[in-house]
């Protein structure tokens, strides 16, 4: 079995919060390719911060420049419904579009608000992919309490047709034990391996409460060195073959990657 | 032709073996957040380094920063003794313990395998700045012994006054407990100000950082570490394995650089 590395969980374009060493589509395309990652699944970030249509326009050009090898989330913003369900709606079947992407923490709008029920009732009726920003409940940055993964069983509940993947898989110890616990509960809840919690165990304790075949992997490039991640996957306690679906075998299937092999 | 996930893994197995990692930042005995898989005895630490193909670490116990700082240092040097290949990290605070000074204190840990310190002024409520720490630092200045800081126990201003203050003490700053990723505005000043200021690894994550740490300020100021066993050491492992710098340089991050901090540690 030939295998590729599968990056669903990336993001492109600046970031004021730190420096960016470089945050150009090129420096991506290269360390991926110094890495073996085939396909990345990213979010811009003029998607999260408004720039809806500019979000558009920039995750096209990335599909076209890097020939598809990066296809993209667009956001749903619930501060900004009509328009960015009105994008959705009409790029859902391009081959640029990867799915939904949806982020409580950073539109201060809990993920259980009625403000996301339009993006939910249409990713469940064209069977799209919604990758939702999850994080455990924190004292420091209260505003991550908007993502913890239990919020989203209403809509997950109701969206069987969706595929829903947990961004981060919830974040940190107590997200984590929330967002297996959905997954346990839901067949179609993915976790995926991005932040910066690389945490001794957890990759096997998701395998063994959920299977391998539910588990991502991810970068979230370019916050976090695509090395780290992939570092904690390639040295997890994992057979082989449970590797293989995490590195990329599961987005194949979920992302319906037609591989030219 | 792709390479097997089976391939993969290979290469960074047998890159994890060739770069034979010094790990700076090891723990044992009982860690107070919850954990998947708990490591807290020597010989399951040994394990968890062994199979992460670490040659040689640097160790501290918890029980040195959540239950007294001595009584932890104690149970480190025990568990440390006869055991090669592992050195150890003592916790300091000013008022020292009671009924020994602080500095006899430290030239006995060095005598015996302490190679290193590390200050908690935050969660031990004292401060670093010289009217209180300043004696404490004089010492470890003198004895070259490497100071280890976690970002999140003190600010950057604070963390540039003790590299300023002692320019001969090498100082180590920890990503633990807080993203340092969000810093690195501040940290890039840091290392341009301070020649004797160094970062460990295990929570830089910054995407192309380490490519542009080294191509701004060269591979001499940064050690790796892994925060095992709370963290996967694999995951910045990798950061070197893959680095598109000199192998020199890596071999340098991995574990040469604080293999000659520690030699440089003069304490008689």
């Amino acid at each position: 079995m030939r295998q590729l590395i599968i990056d669903s969980h990336a993001h492109l374009g600046p970031w004021p919060r730190f420096r960016v060493v470089d945050d150009n589509l090129t420096a991506a395309l290269q360390l991926m390719d110094h890495l073996g990652i085939s396909h990345a699944f990213v979010t811009h970030h003029a998607g999260l911060v408004g720039m809806l249509a500019e979000a558009e326009r920039l995750s096209r050009e990335a599909f076209r420049l890097s020939e598809g090898r990066i296809r993209s989330y667009l956001v749903f913003d619930p501060n900004r419904r009509v328009e960015s369900l009105e994008i959705i709606r009409r790029c859902c079947n391009e081959p640029f579009f990867a799915g939904v992407k949806i982020h409580p923490a950073f539109h201060c709008t809990p993920a259980d608000d009625p403000r996301y029920a339009p993006v939910w009732e249409l990713a469940n009726e064209r069977k799209l992919v919604v990758l939702v920003h999850t994080w455990d409940r924190s004292i420091e940055n209260p505003v991550q309490n908007y993502s913890f993964p239990g919020l989203l069983e209403r809509y997950i509940d109701d969206s069987p047709d969706a595929t829903v993947i947990l961004g981060h898989a919830g974040g940190r110890y107590d997200g984590f034990l929330a967002a297996s616990e959905l997954a346990a509960a839901y067949a179609n809840v993915y976790l995926d391996l991005t932040g910066d919690d690389f945490t001794r165990g957890r990759i096997e304790y998701f395998v063994h409460q959920i299977s391998s075949s539910r588990v991502l992997f991810g970068t979230d490039m370019p916050w976090i060195d695509p090395r780290f991640p992939l570092g904690e996957l390639l040295a997890a306690d994992i057979s082989d073959s449970d590797r293989a679906a995490i590195l990329g075998e599961n987005a194949v299937r979920i992302f319906h990657l037609r591989l030219v092999r | 032709m792709q390479p097997s996930a089976v391939d993969v893994k290979q290469r960074f197995d047998e890159a994890r073996a060739a770069f034979r990692f010094f790990d700076s930042n090891v723990w044992i005995g009982p860690w107070q957040g919850p954990a998947f898989s708990r490591a807290e005895t020597i010989d399951e630490l040994l394990s968890v380094l062994k199979a992460a193909y670490v040659e040689e670490a640097l160790v501290s116990h918890f029980a040195s920063v959540h239950y007294d700082p001595w009584e932890g240092n104690r149970m480190l040097l025990d568990a440390l003794e006869d055991r090669d290949g592992l050195w150890g990290a003592i916790v300091l605070t000013p008022d020292g313990p009671r009924g020994c000074s602080v500095e006899d204190c430290i030239r006995s840990a060095v005598a015996g395998k302490a190679r290193a310190a590390r200050m908690f002024p935050r969660s031990h409520s004292f401060s670093i700045q010289q009217w209180q720490s300043g004696p404490l630092l004089h010492i470890l200045e003198q004895c070259k012994l490497p100071l280890i800081l976690h970002h999140a126990e003190l600010s950057w201003s604070e963390i540039r006054s003790v590299c300023l203050a002692h320019p001969g003490l090498p100082v180590v700053v920890e990503g633990t407990g807080k993203k340092i990723l969000y810093d690195n505005r501040v940290f890039y000043q840091a290392l341009a100000d301070c020649p004797n200021l160094h970062l460990e690894l295990h929570n830089l994550v910054n995407y192309l950082g380490l490519e542009d740490l080294v191509a701004r300020f060269g591979p001499e100021r940064l050690i790796y570490g892994s925060y095992v066993p709370v963290r996967q050491p694999g995951a910045a492992q990798m950061i070197v394995t893959h680095a598109r710098i000199s192998e020199e340089a890596g071999h340098r991050i991995a574990g040469d650089n604080f293999r000659r901090l520690i030699s440089e540690v003069v304490c008689t």
